[in-house]
């Protein structure tokens, strides 16, 4: 099969809805292999067989990332399955729980971080087992704007930014430690995407009439879609990106270049 | 496709060996002195009537020379600011209105890593650079909601002719070895150009304001 991934196997973990699922749909069109991961066998398998009824080629690993060695088992699956591994996409950690500070659990805490930091962690370490014995390969990390700063306040992005901006720098400290492999590492912040995750907020912003203000605090007028951030991730996973590593690409809007975020 | 250099012949090379690559490209170029206002004005006037309005604008002129600040000439300094940012700037201001009337559009600037952290022996060029990072910021922001996206490439050290300006007599080898340095090995113009064509694309249509680094990891 002809495309920018063309003979190139992808994992995509927590790929069952939203942005994975559009990225594992977009990396199967341009011809890879994709290893799909979400939490549930029903999800997982769902988006395999849109990708092969569409003609793609794609194989099942549900699970939980926050469980090591399942993600050990998962990954061991996936470069069996196909021989090899040349992309993995982390698309996990959106729970986005609003807790105030001073009222939230040790174990809210660390869920937070289990989702987006531990998961991440654990798929990049059994990912890299294949990646530098095959001198080469492309890690794409889905971050946040929230991860640099404020993010329009609220309790919802307290443990969120903090998460995501620990995988922010792991993304860079990766990029150093593992170019002599030839091993890419980069991420893609995108702001609010219309996904099923951030189906109830956008519930309440219609509810409160609110949609159209806070498109209008976007510089490009629009919430953003799943494809929007897929299109950027095959970019980092294809091999145009040969010379790009350590690098954040912000697919916000504009968002990020602006002063202040989109607020209620 | 306009080709647009301060030297007439190697922007005419470029135009005819892009009309021989791809076939029924147009190409022509012309001479401009970025850093000249009415140079701009009037090529970008005459690019609009002999091709028609531009809808994507790419800004890569830049020059460099290494020098210790407190010995710049204040000429010097100028010049400097004037093709990397003023030049930038120009390009942008002639445009723009082309891109507003034909309803959106998008523009690349190519900053450099020397416009996000300080290298020594640069101040000029580092000044310059962080300026076109900010400038690609502001023009994002303004232009957004007519749909004309701006973002910045900013590459490390490249296979072109500024990798081999030559550093201060009395230049830290450690230091000179840093700055040319990238994890990747240094970057051949291909690389960066397949960056500035992902941003230029429909597939970047969600993406302004945003500085992406294209650097071999040197920054990171």
């Amino acid at each position: 099969m002809n495309g920018r991934l063309a003979q190139k196997v992808a994992f995509v973990a927590a790929a069952g809805s939203g942005i994975g699922r559009a990225t594992a749909l977009r990396f199967a069109r341009e011809g890879a292999s994709v290893a799909v991961n979400a939490l549930h066998d029903n999800t997982t398998q769902a988006v395999v067989d849109e990708i092969v009824a569409s003609g793609g080629s794609a194989s099942a690993h549900p699970g939980d990332l926050t469980d090591s060695a399942r993600v050990d088992a998962l990954m061991l699956a996936a470069g069996e399955q196909w021989g090899r591994l040349d992309v993995l996409v982390n698309c996990g950690g959106a729970r986005v729980p609003a807790f105030a500070v001073e009222t939230t659990t040790d174990e809210q805490w660390h869920d937070e971080f289990a989702l987006s930091v531990d998961a991440t962690f654990y798929a990049i370490r059994a990912a890299l087992r294949y990646m530098t014995a095959q001198r080469g390969g492309s890690i794409v990390n889905i971050i946040s704007p929230a991860a640099f700063g404020g993010a329009g306040g609220g309790h919802a992005m307290v443990g969120y930014g903090a998460a995501k901006a620990a995988v922010d720098n792991l993304t860079r400290i990766l990029a150093v430690n593992y170019g002599q492999y030839n091993i890419r590492v980069n991420a893609v912040a995108p702001a609010t995407v219309e996904t099923p995750h951030t189906l109830e907020f956008l519930r309440t912003l219609d509810e409160r009439g609110g949609r159209e203000a806070w498109q209008q605090q976007i510089p490009l007028r629009r919430i953003g879609q799943p494809d929007d951030i897929a299109n950027a991730v095959l970019f980092l996973a294809s091999d145009e990106a040969a010379y790009v590593t350590g690098a954040t690409y912000c697919v916000d809007g504009g968002v990020s270049a602006q002063l202040g975020s989109p607020r209620l | 496709m306009a080709v647009v250099d301060r030297d007439a012949d190697a922007g005419r090379a470029t135009a005819t060996a892009l009309a021989e690559a791809v076939g029924g490209a147009q190409a022509r170029s012309y001479e401009v002195d970025v850093s000249d206002w009415a140079s701009v004005d009037a090529a970008v006037q005459q690019i609009v009537a002999d091709m028609g309005p531009p809808t994507a604008l790419v800004n890569a002129a830049a020059i460099q020379r290494f020098a210790h600040a407190h010995e710049i000439e204040p000429a010097e300094w100028s010049r400097i600011l004037a093709v990397n940012l003023t030049g930038t700037f120009f390009m942008c201001r002639a445009v723009l209105p082309h891109l507003m009337a034909a309803g959106g559009g998008a523009i690349v600037n190519i900053a450099s890593t020397a416009g996000l952290t300080g290298l020594p022996y640069d101040a000029a060029y580092c000044a310059a650079k962080g300026g076109v990072v900010q400038l690609t910021k502001a023009l994002a922001v303004e232009y957004a909601p007519q749909h004309i996206r701006v973002n910045a490439v900013a590459p490390g050290g490249m296979q072109t002719p500024m990798l081999h300006v030559p550093f201060p007599d009395d230049a830290l080898p450690e230091v000179q070895q840093r700055i040319r340095r990238s994890l990747l090995g240094v970057a051949d113009p291909e690389d960066v150009a397949n960056v500035v064509c992902f941003l230029l694309s429909n597939r970047a249509s969600y993406m302004t304001g945003s500085i992406v680094v294209a650097d071999g990891g040197a920054l990171a």
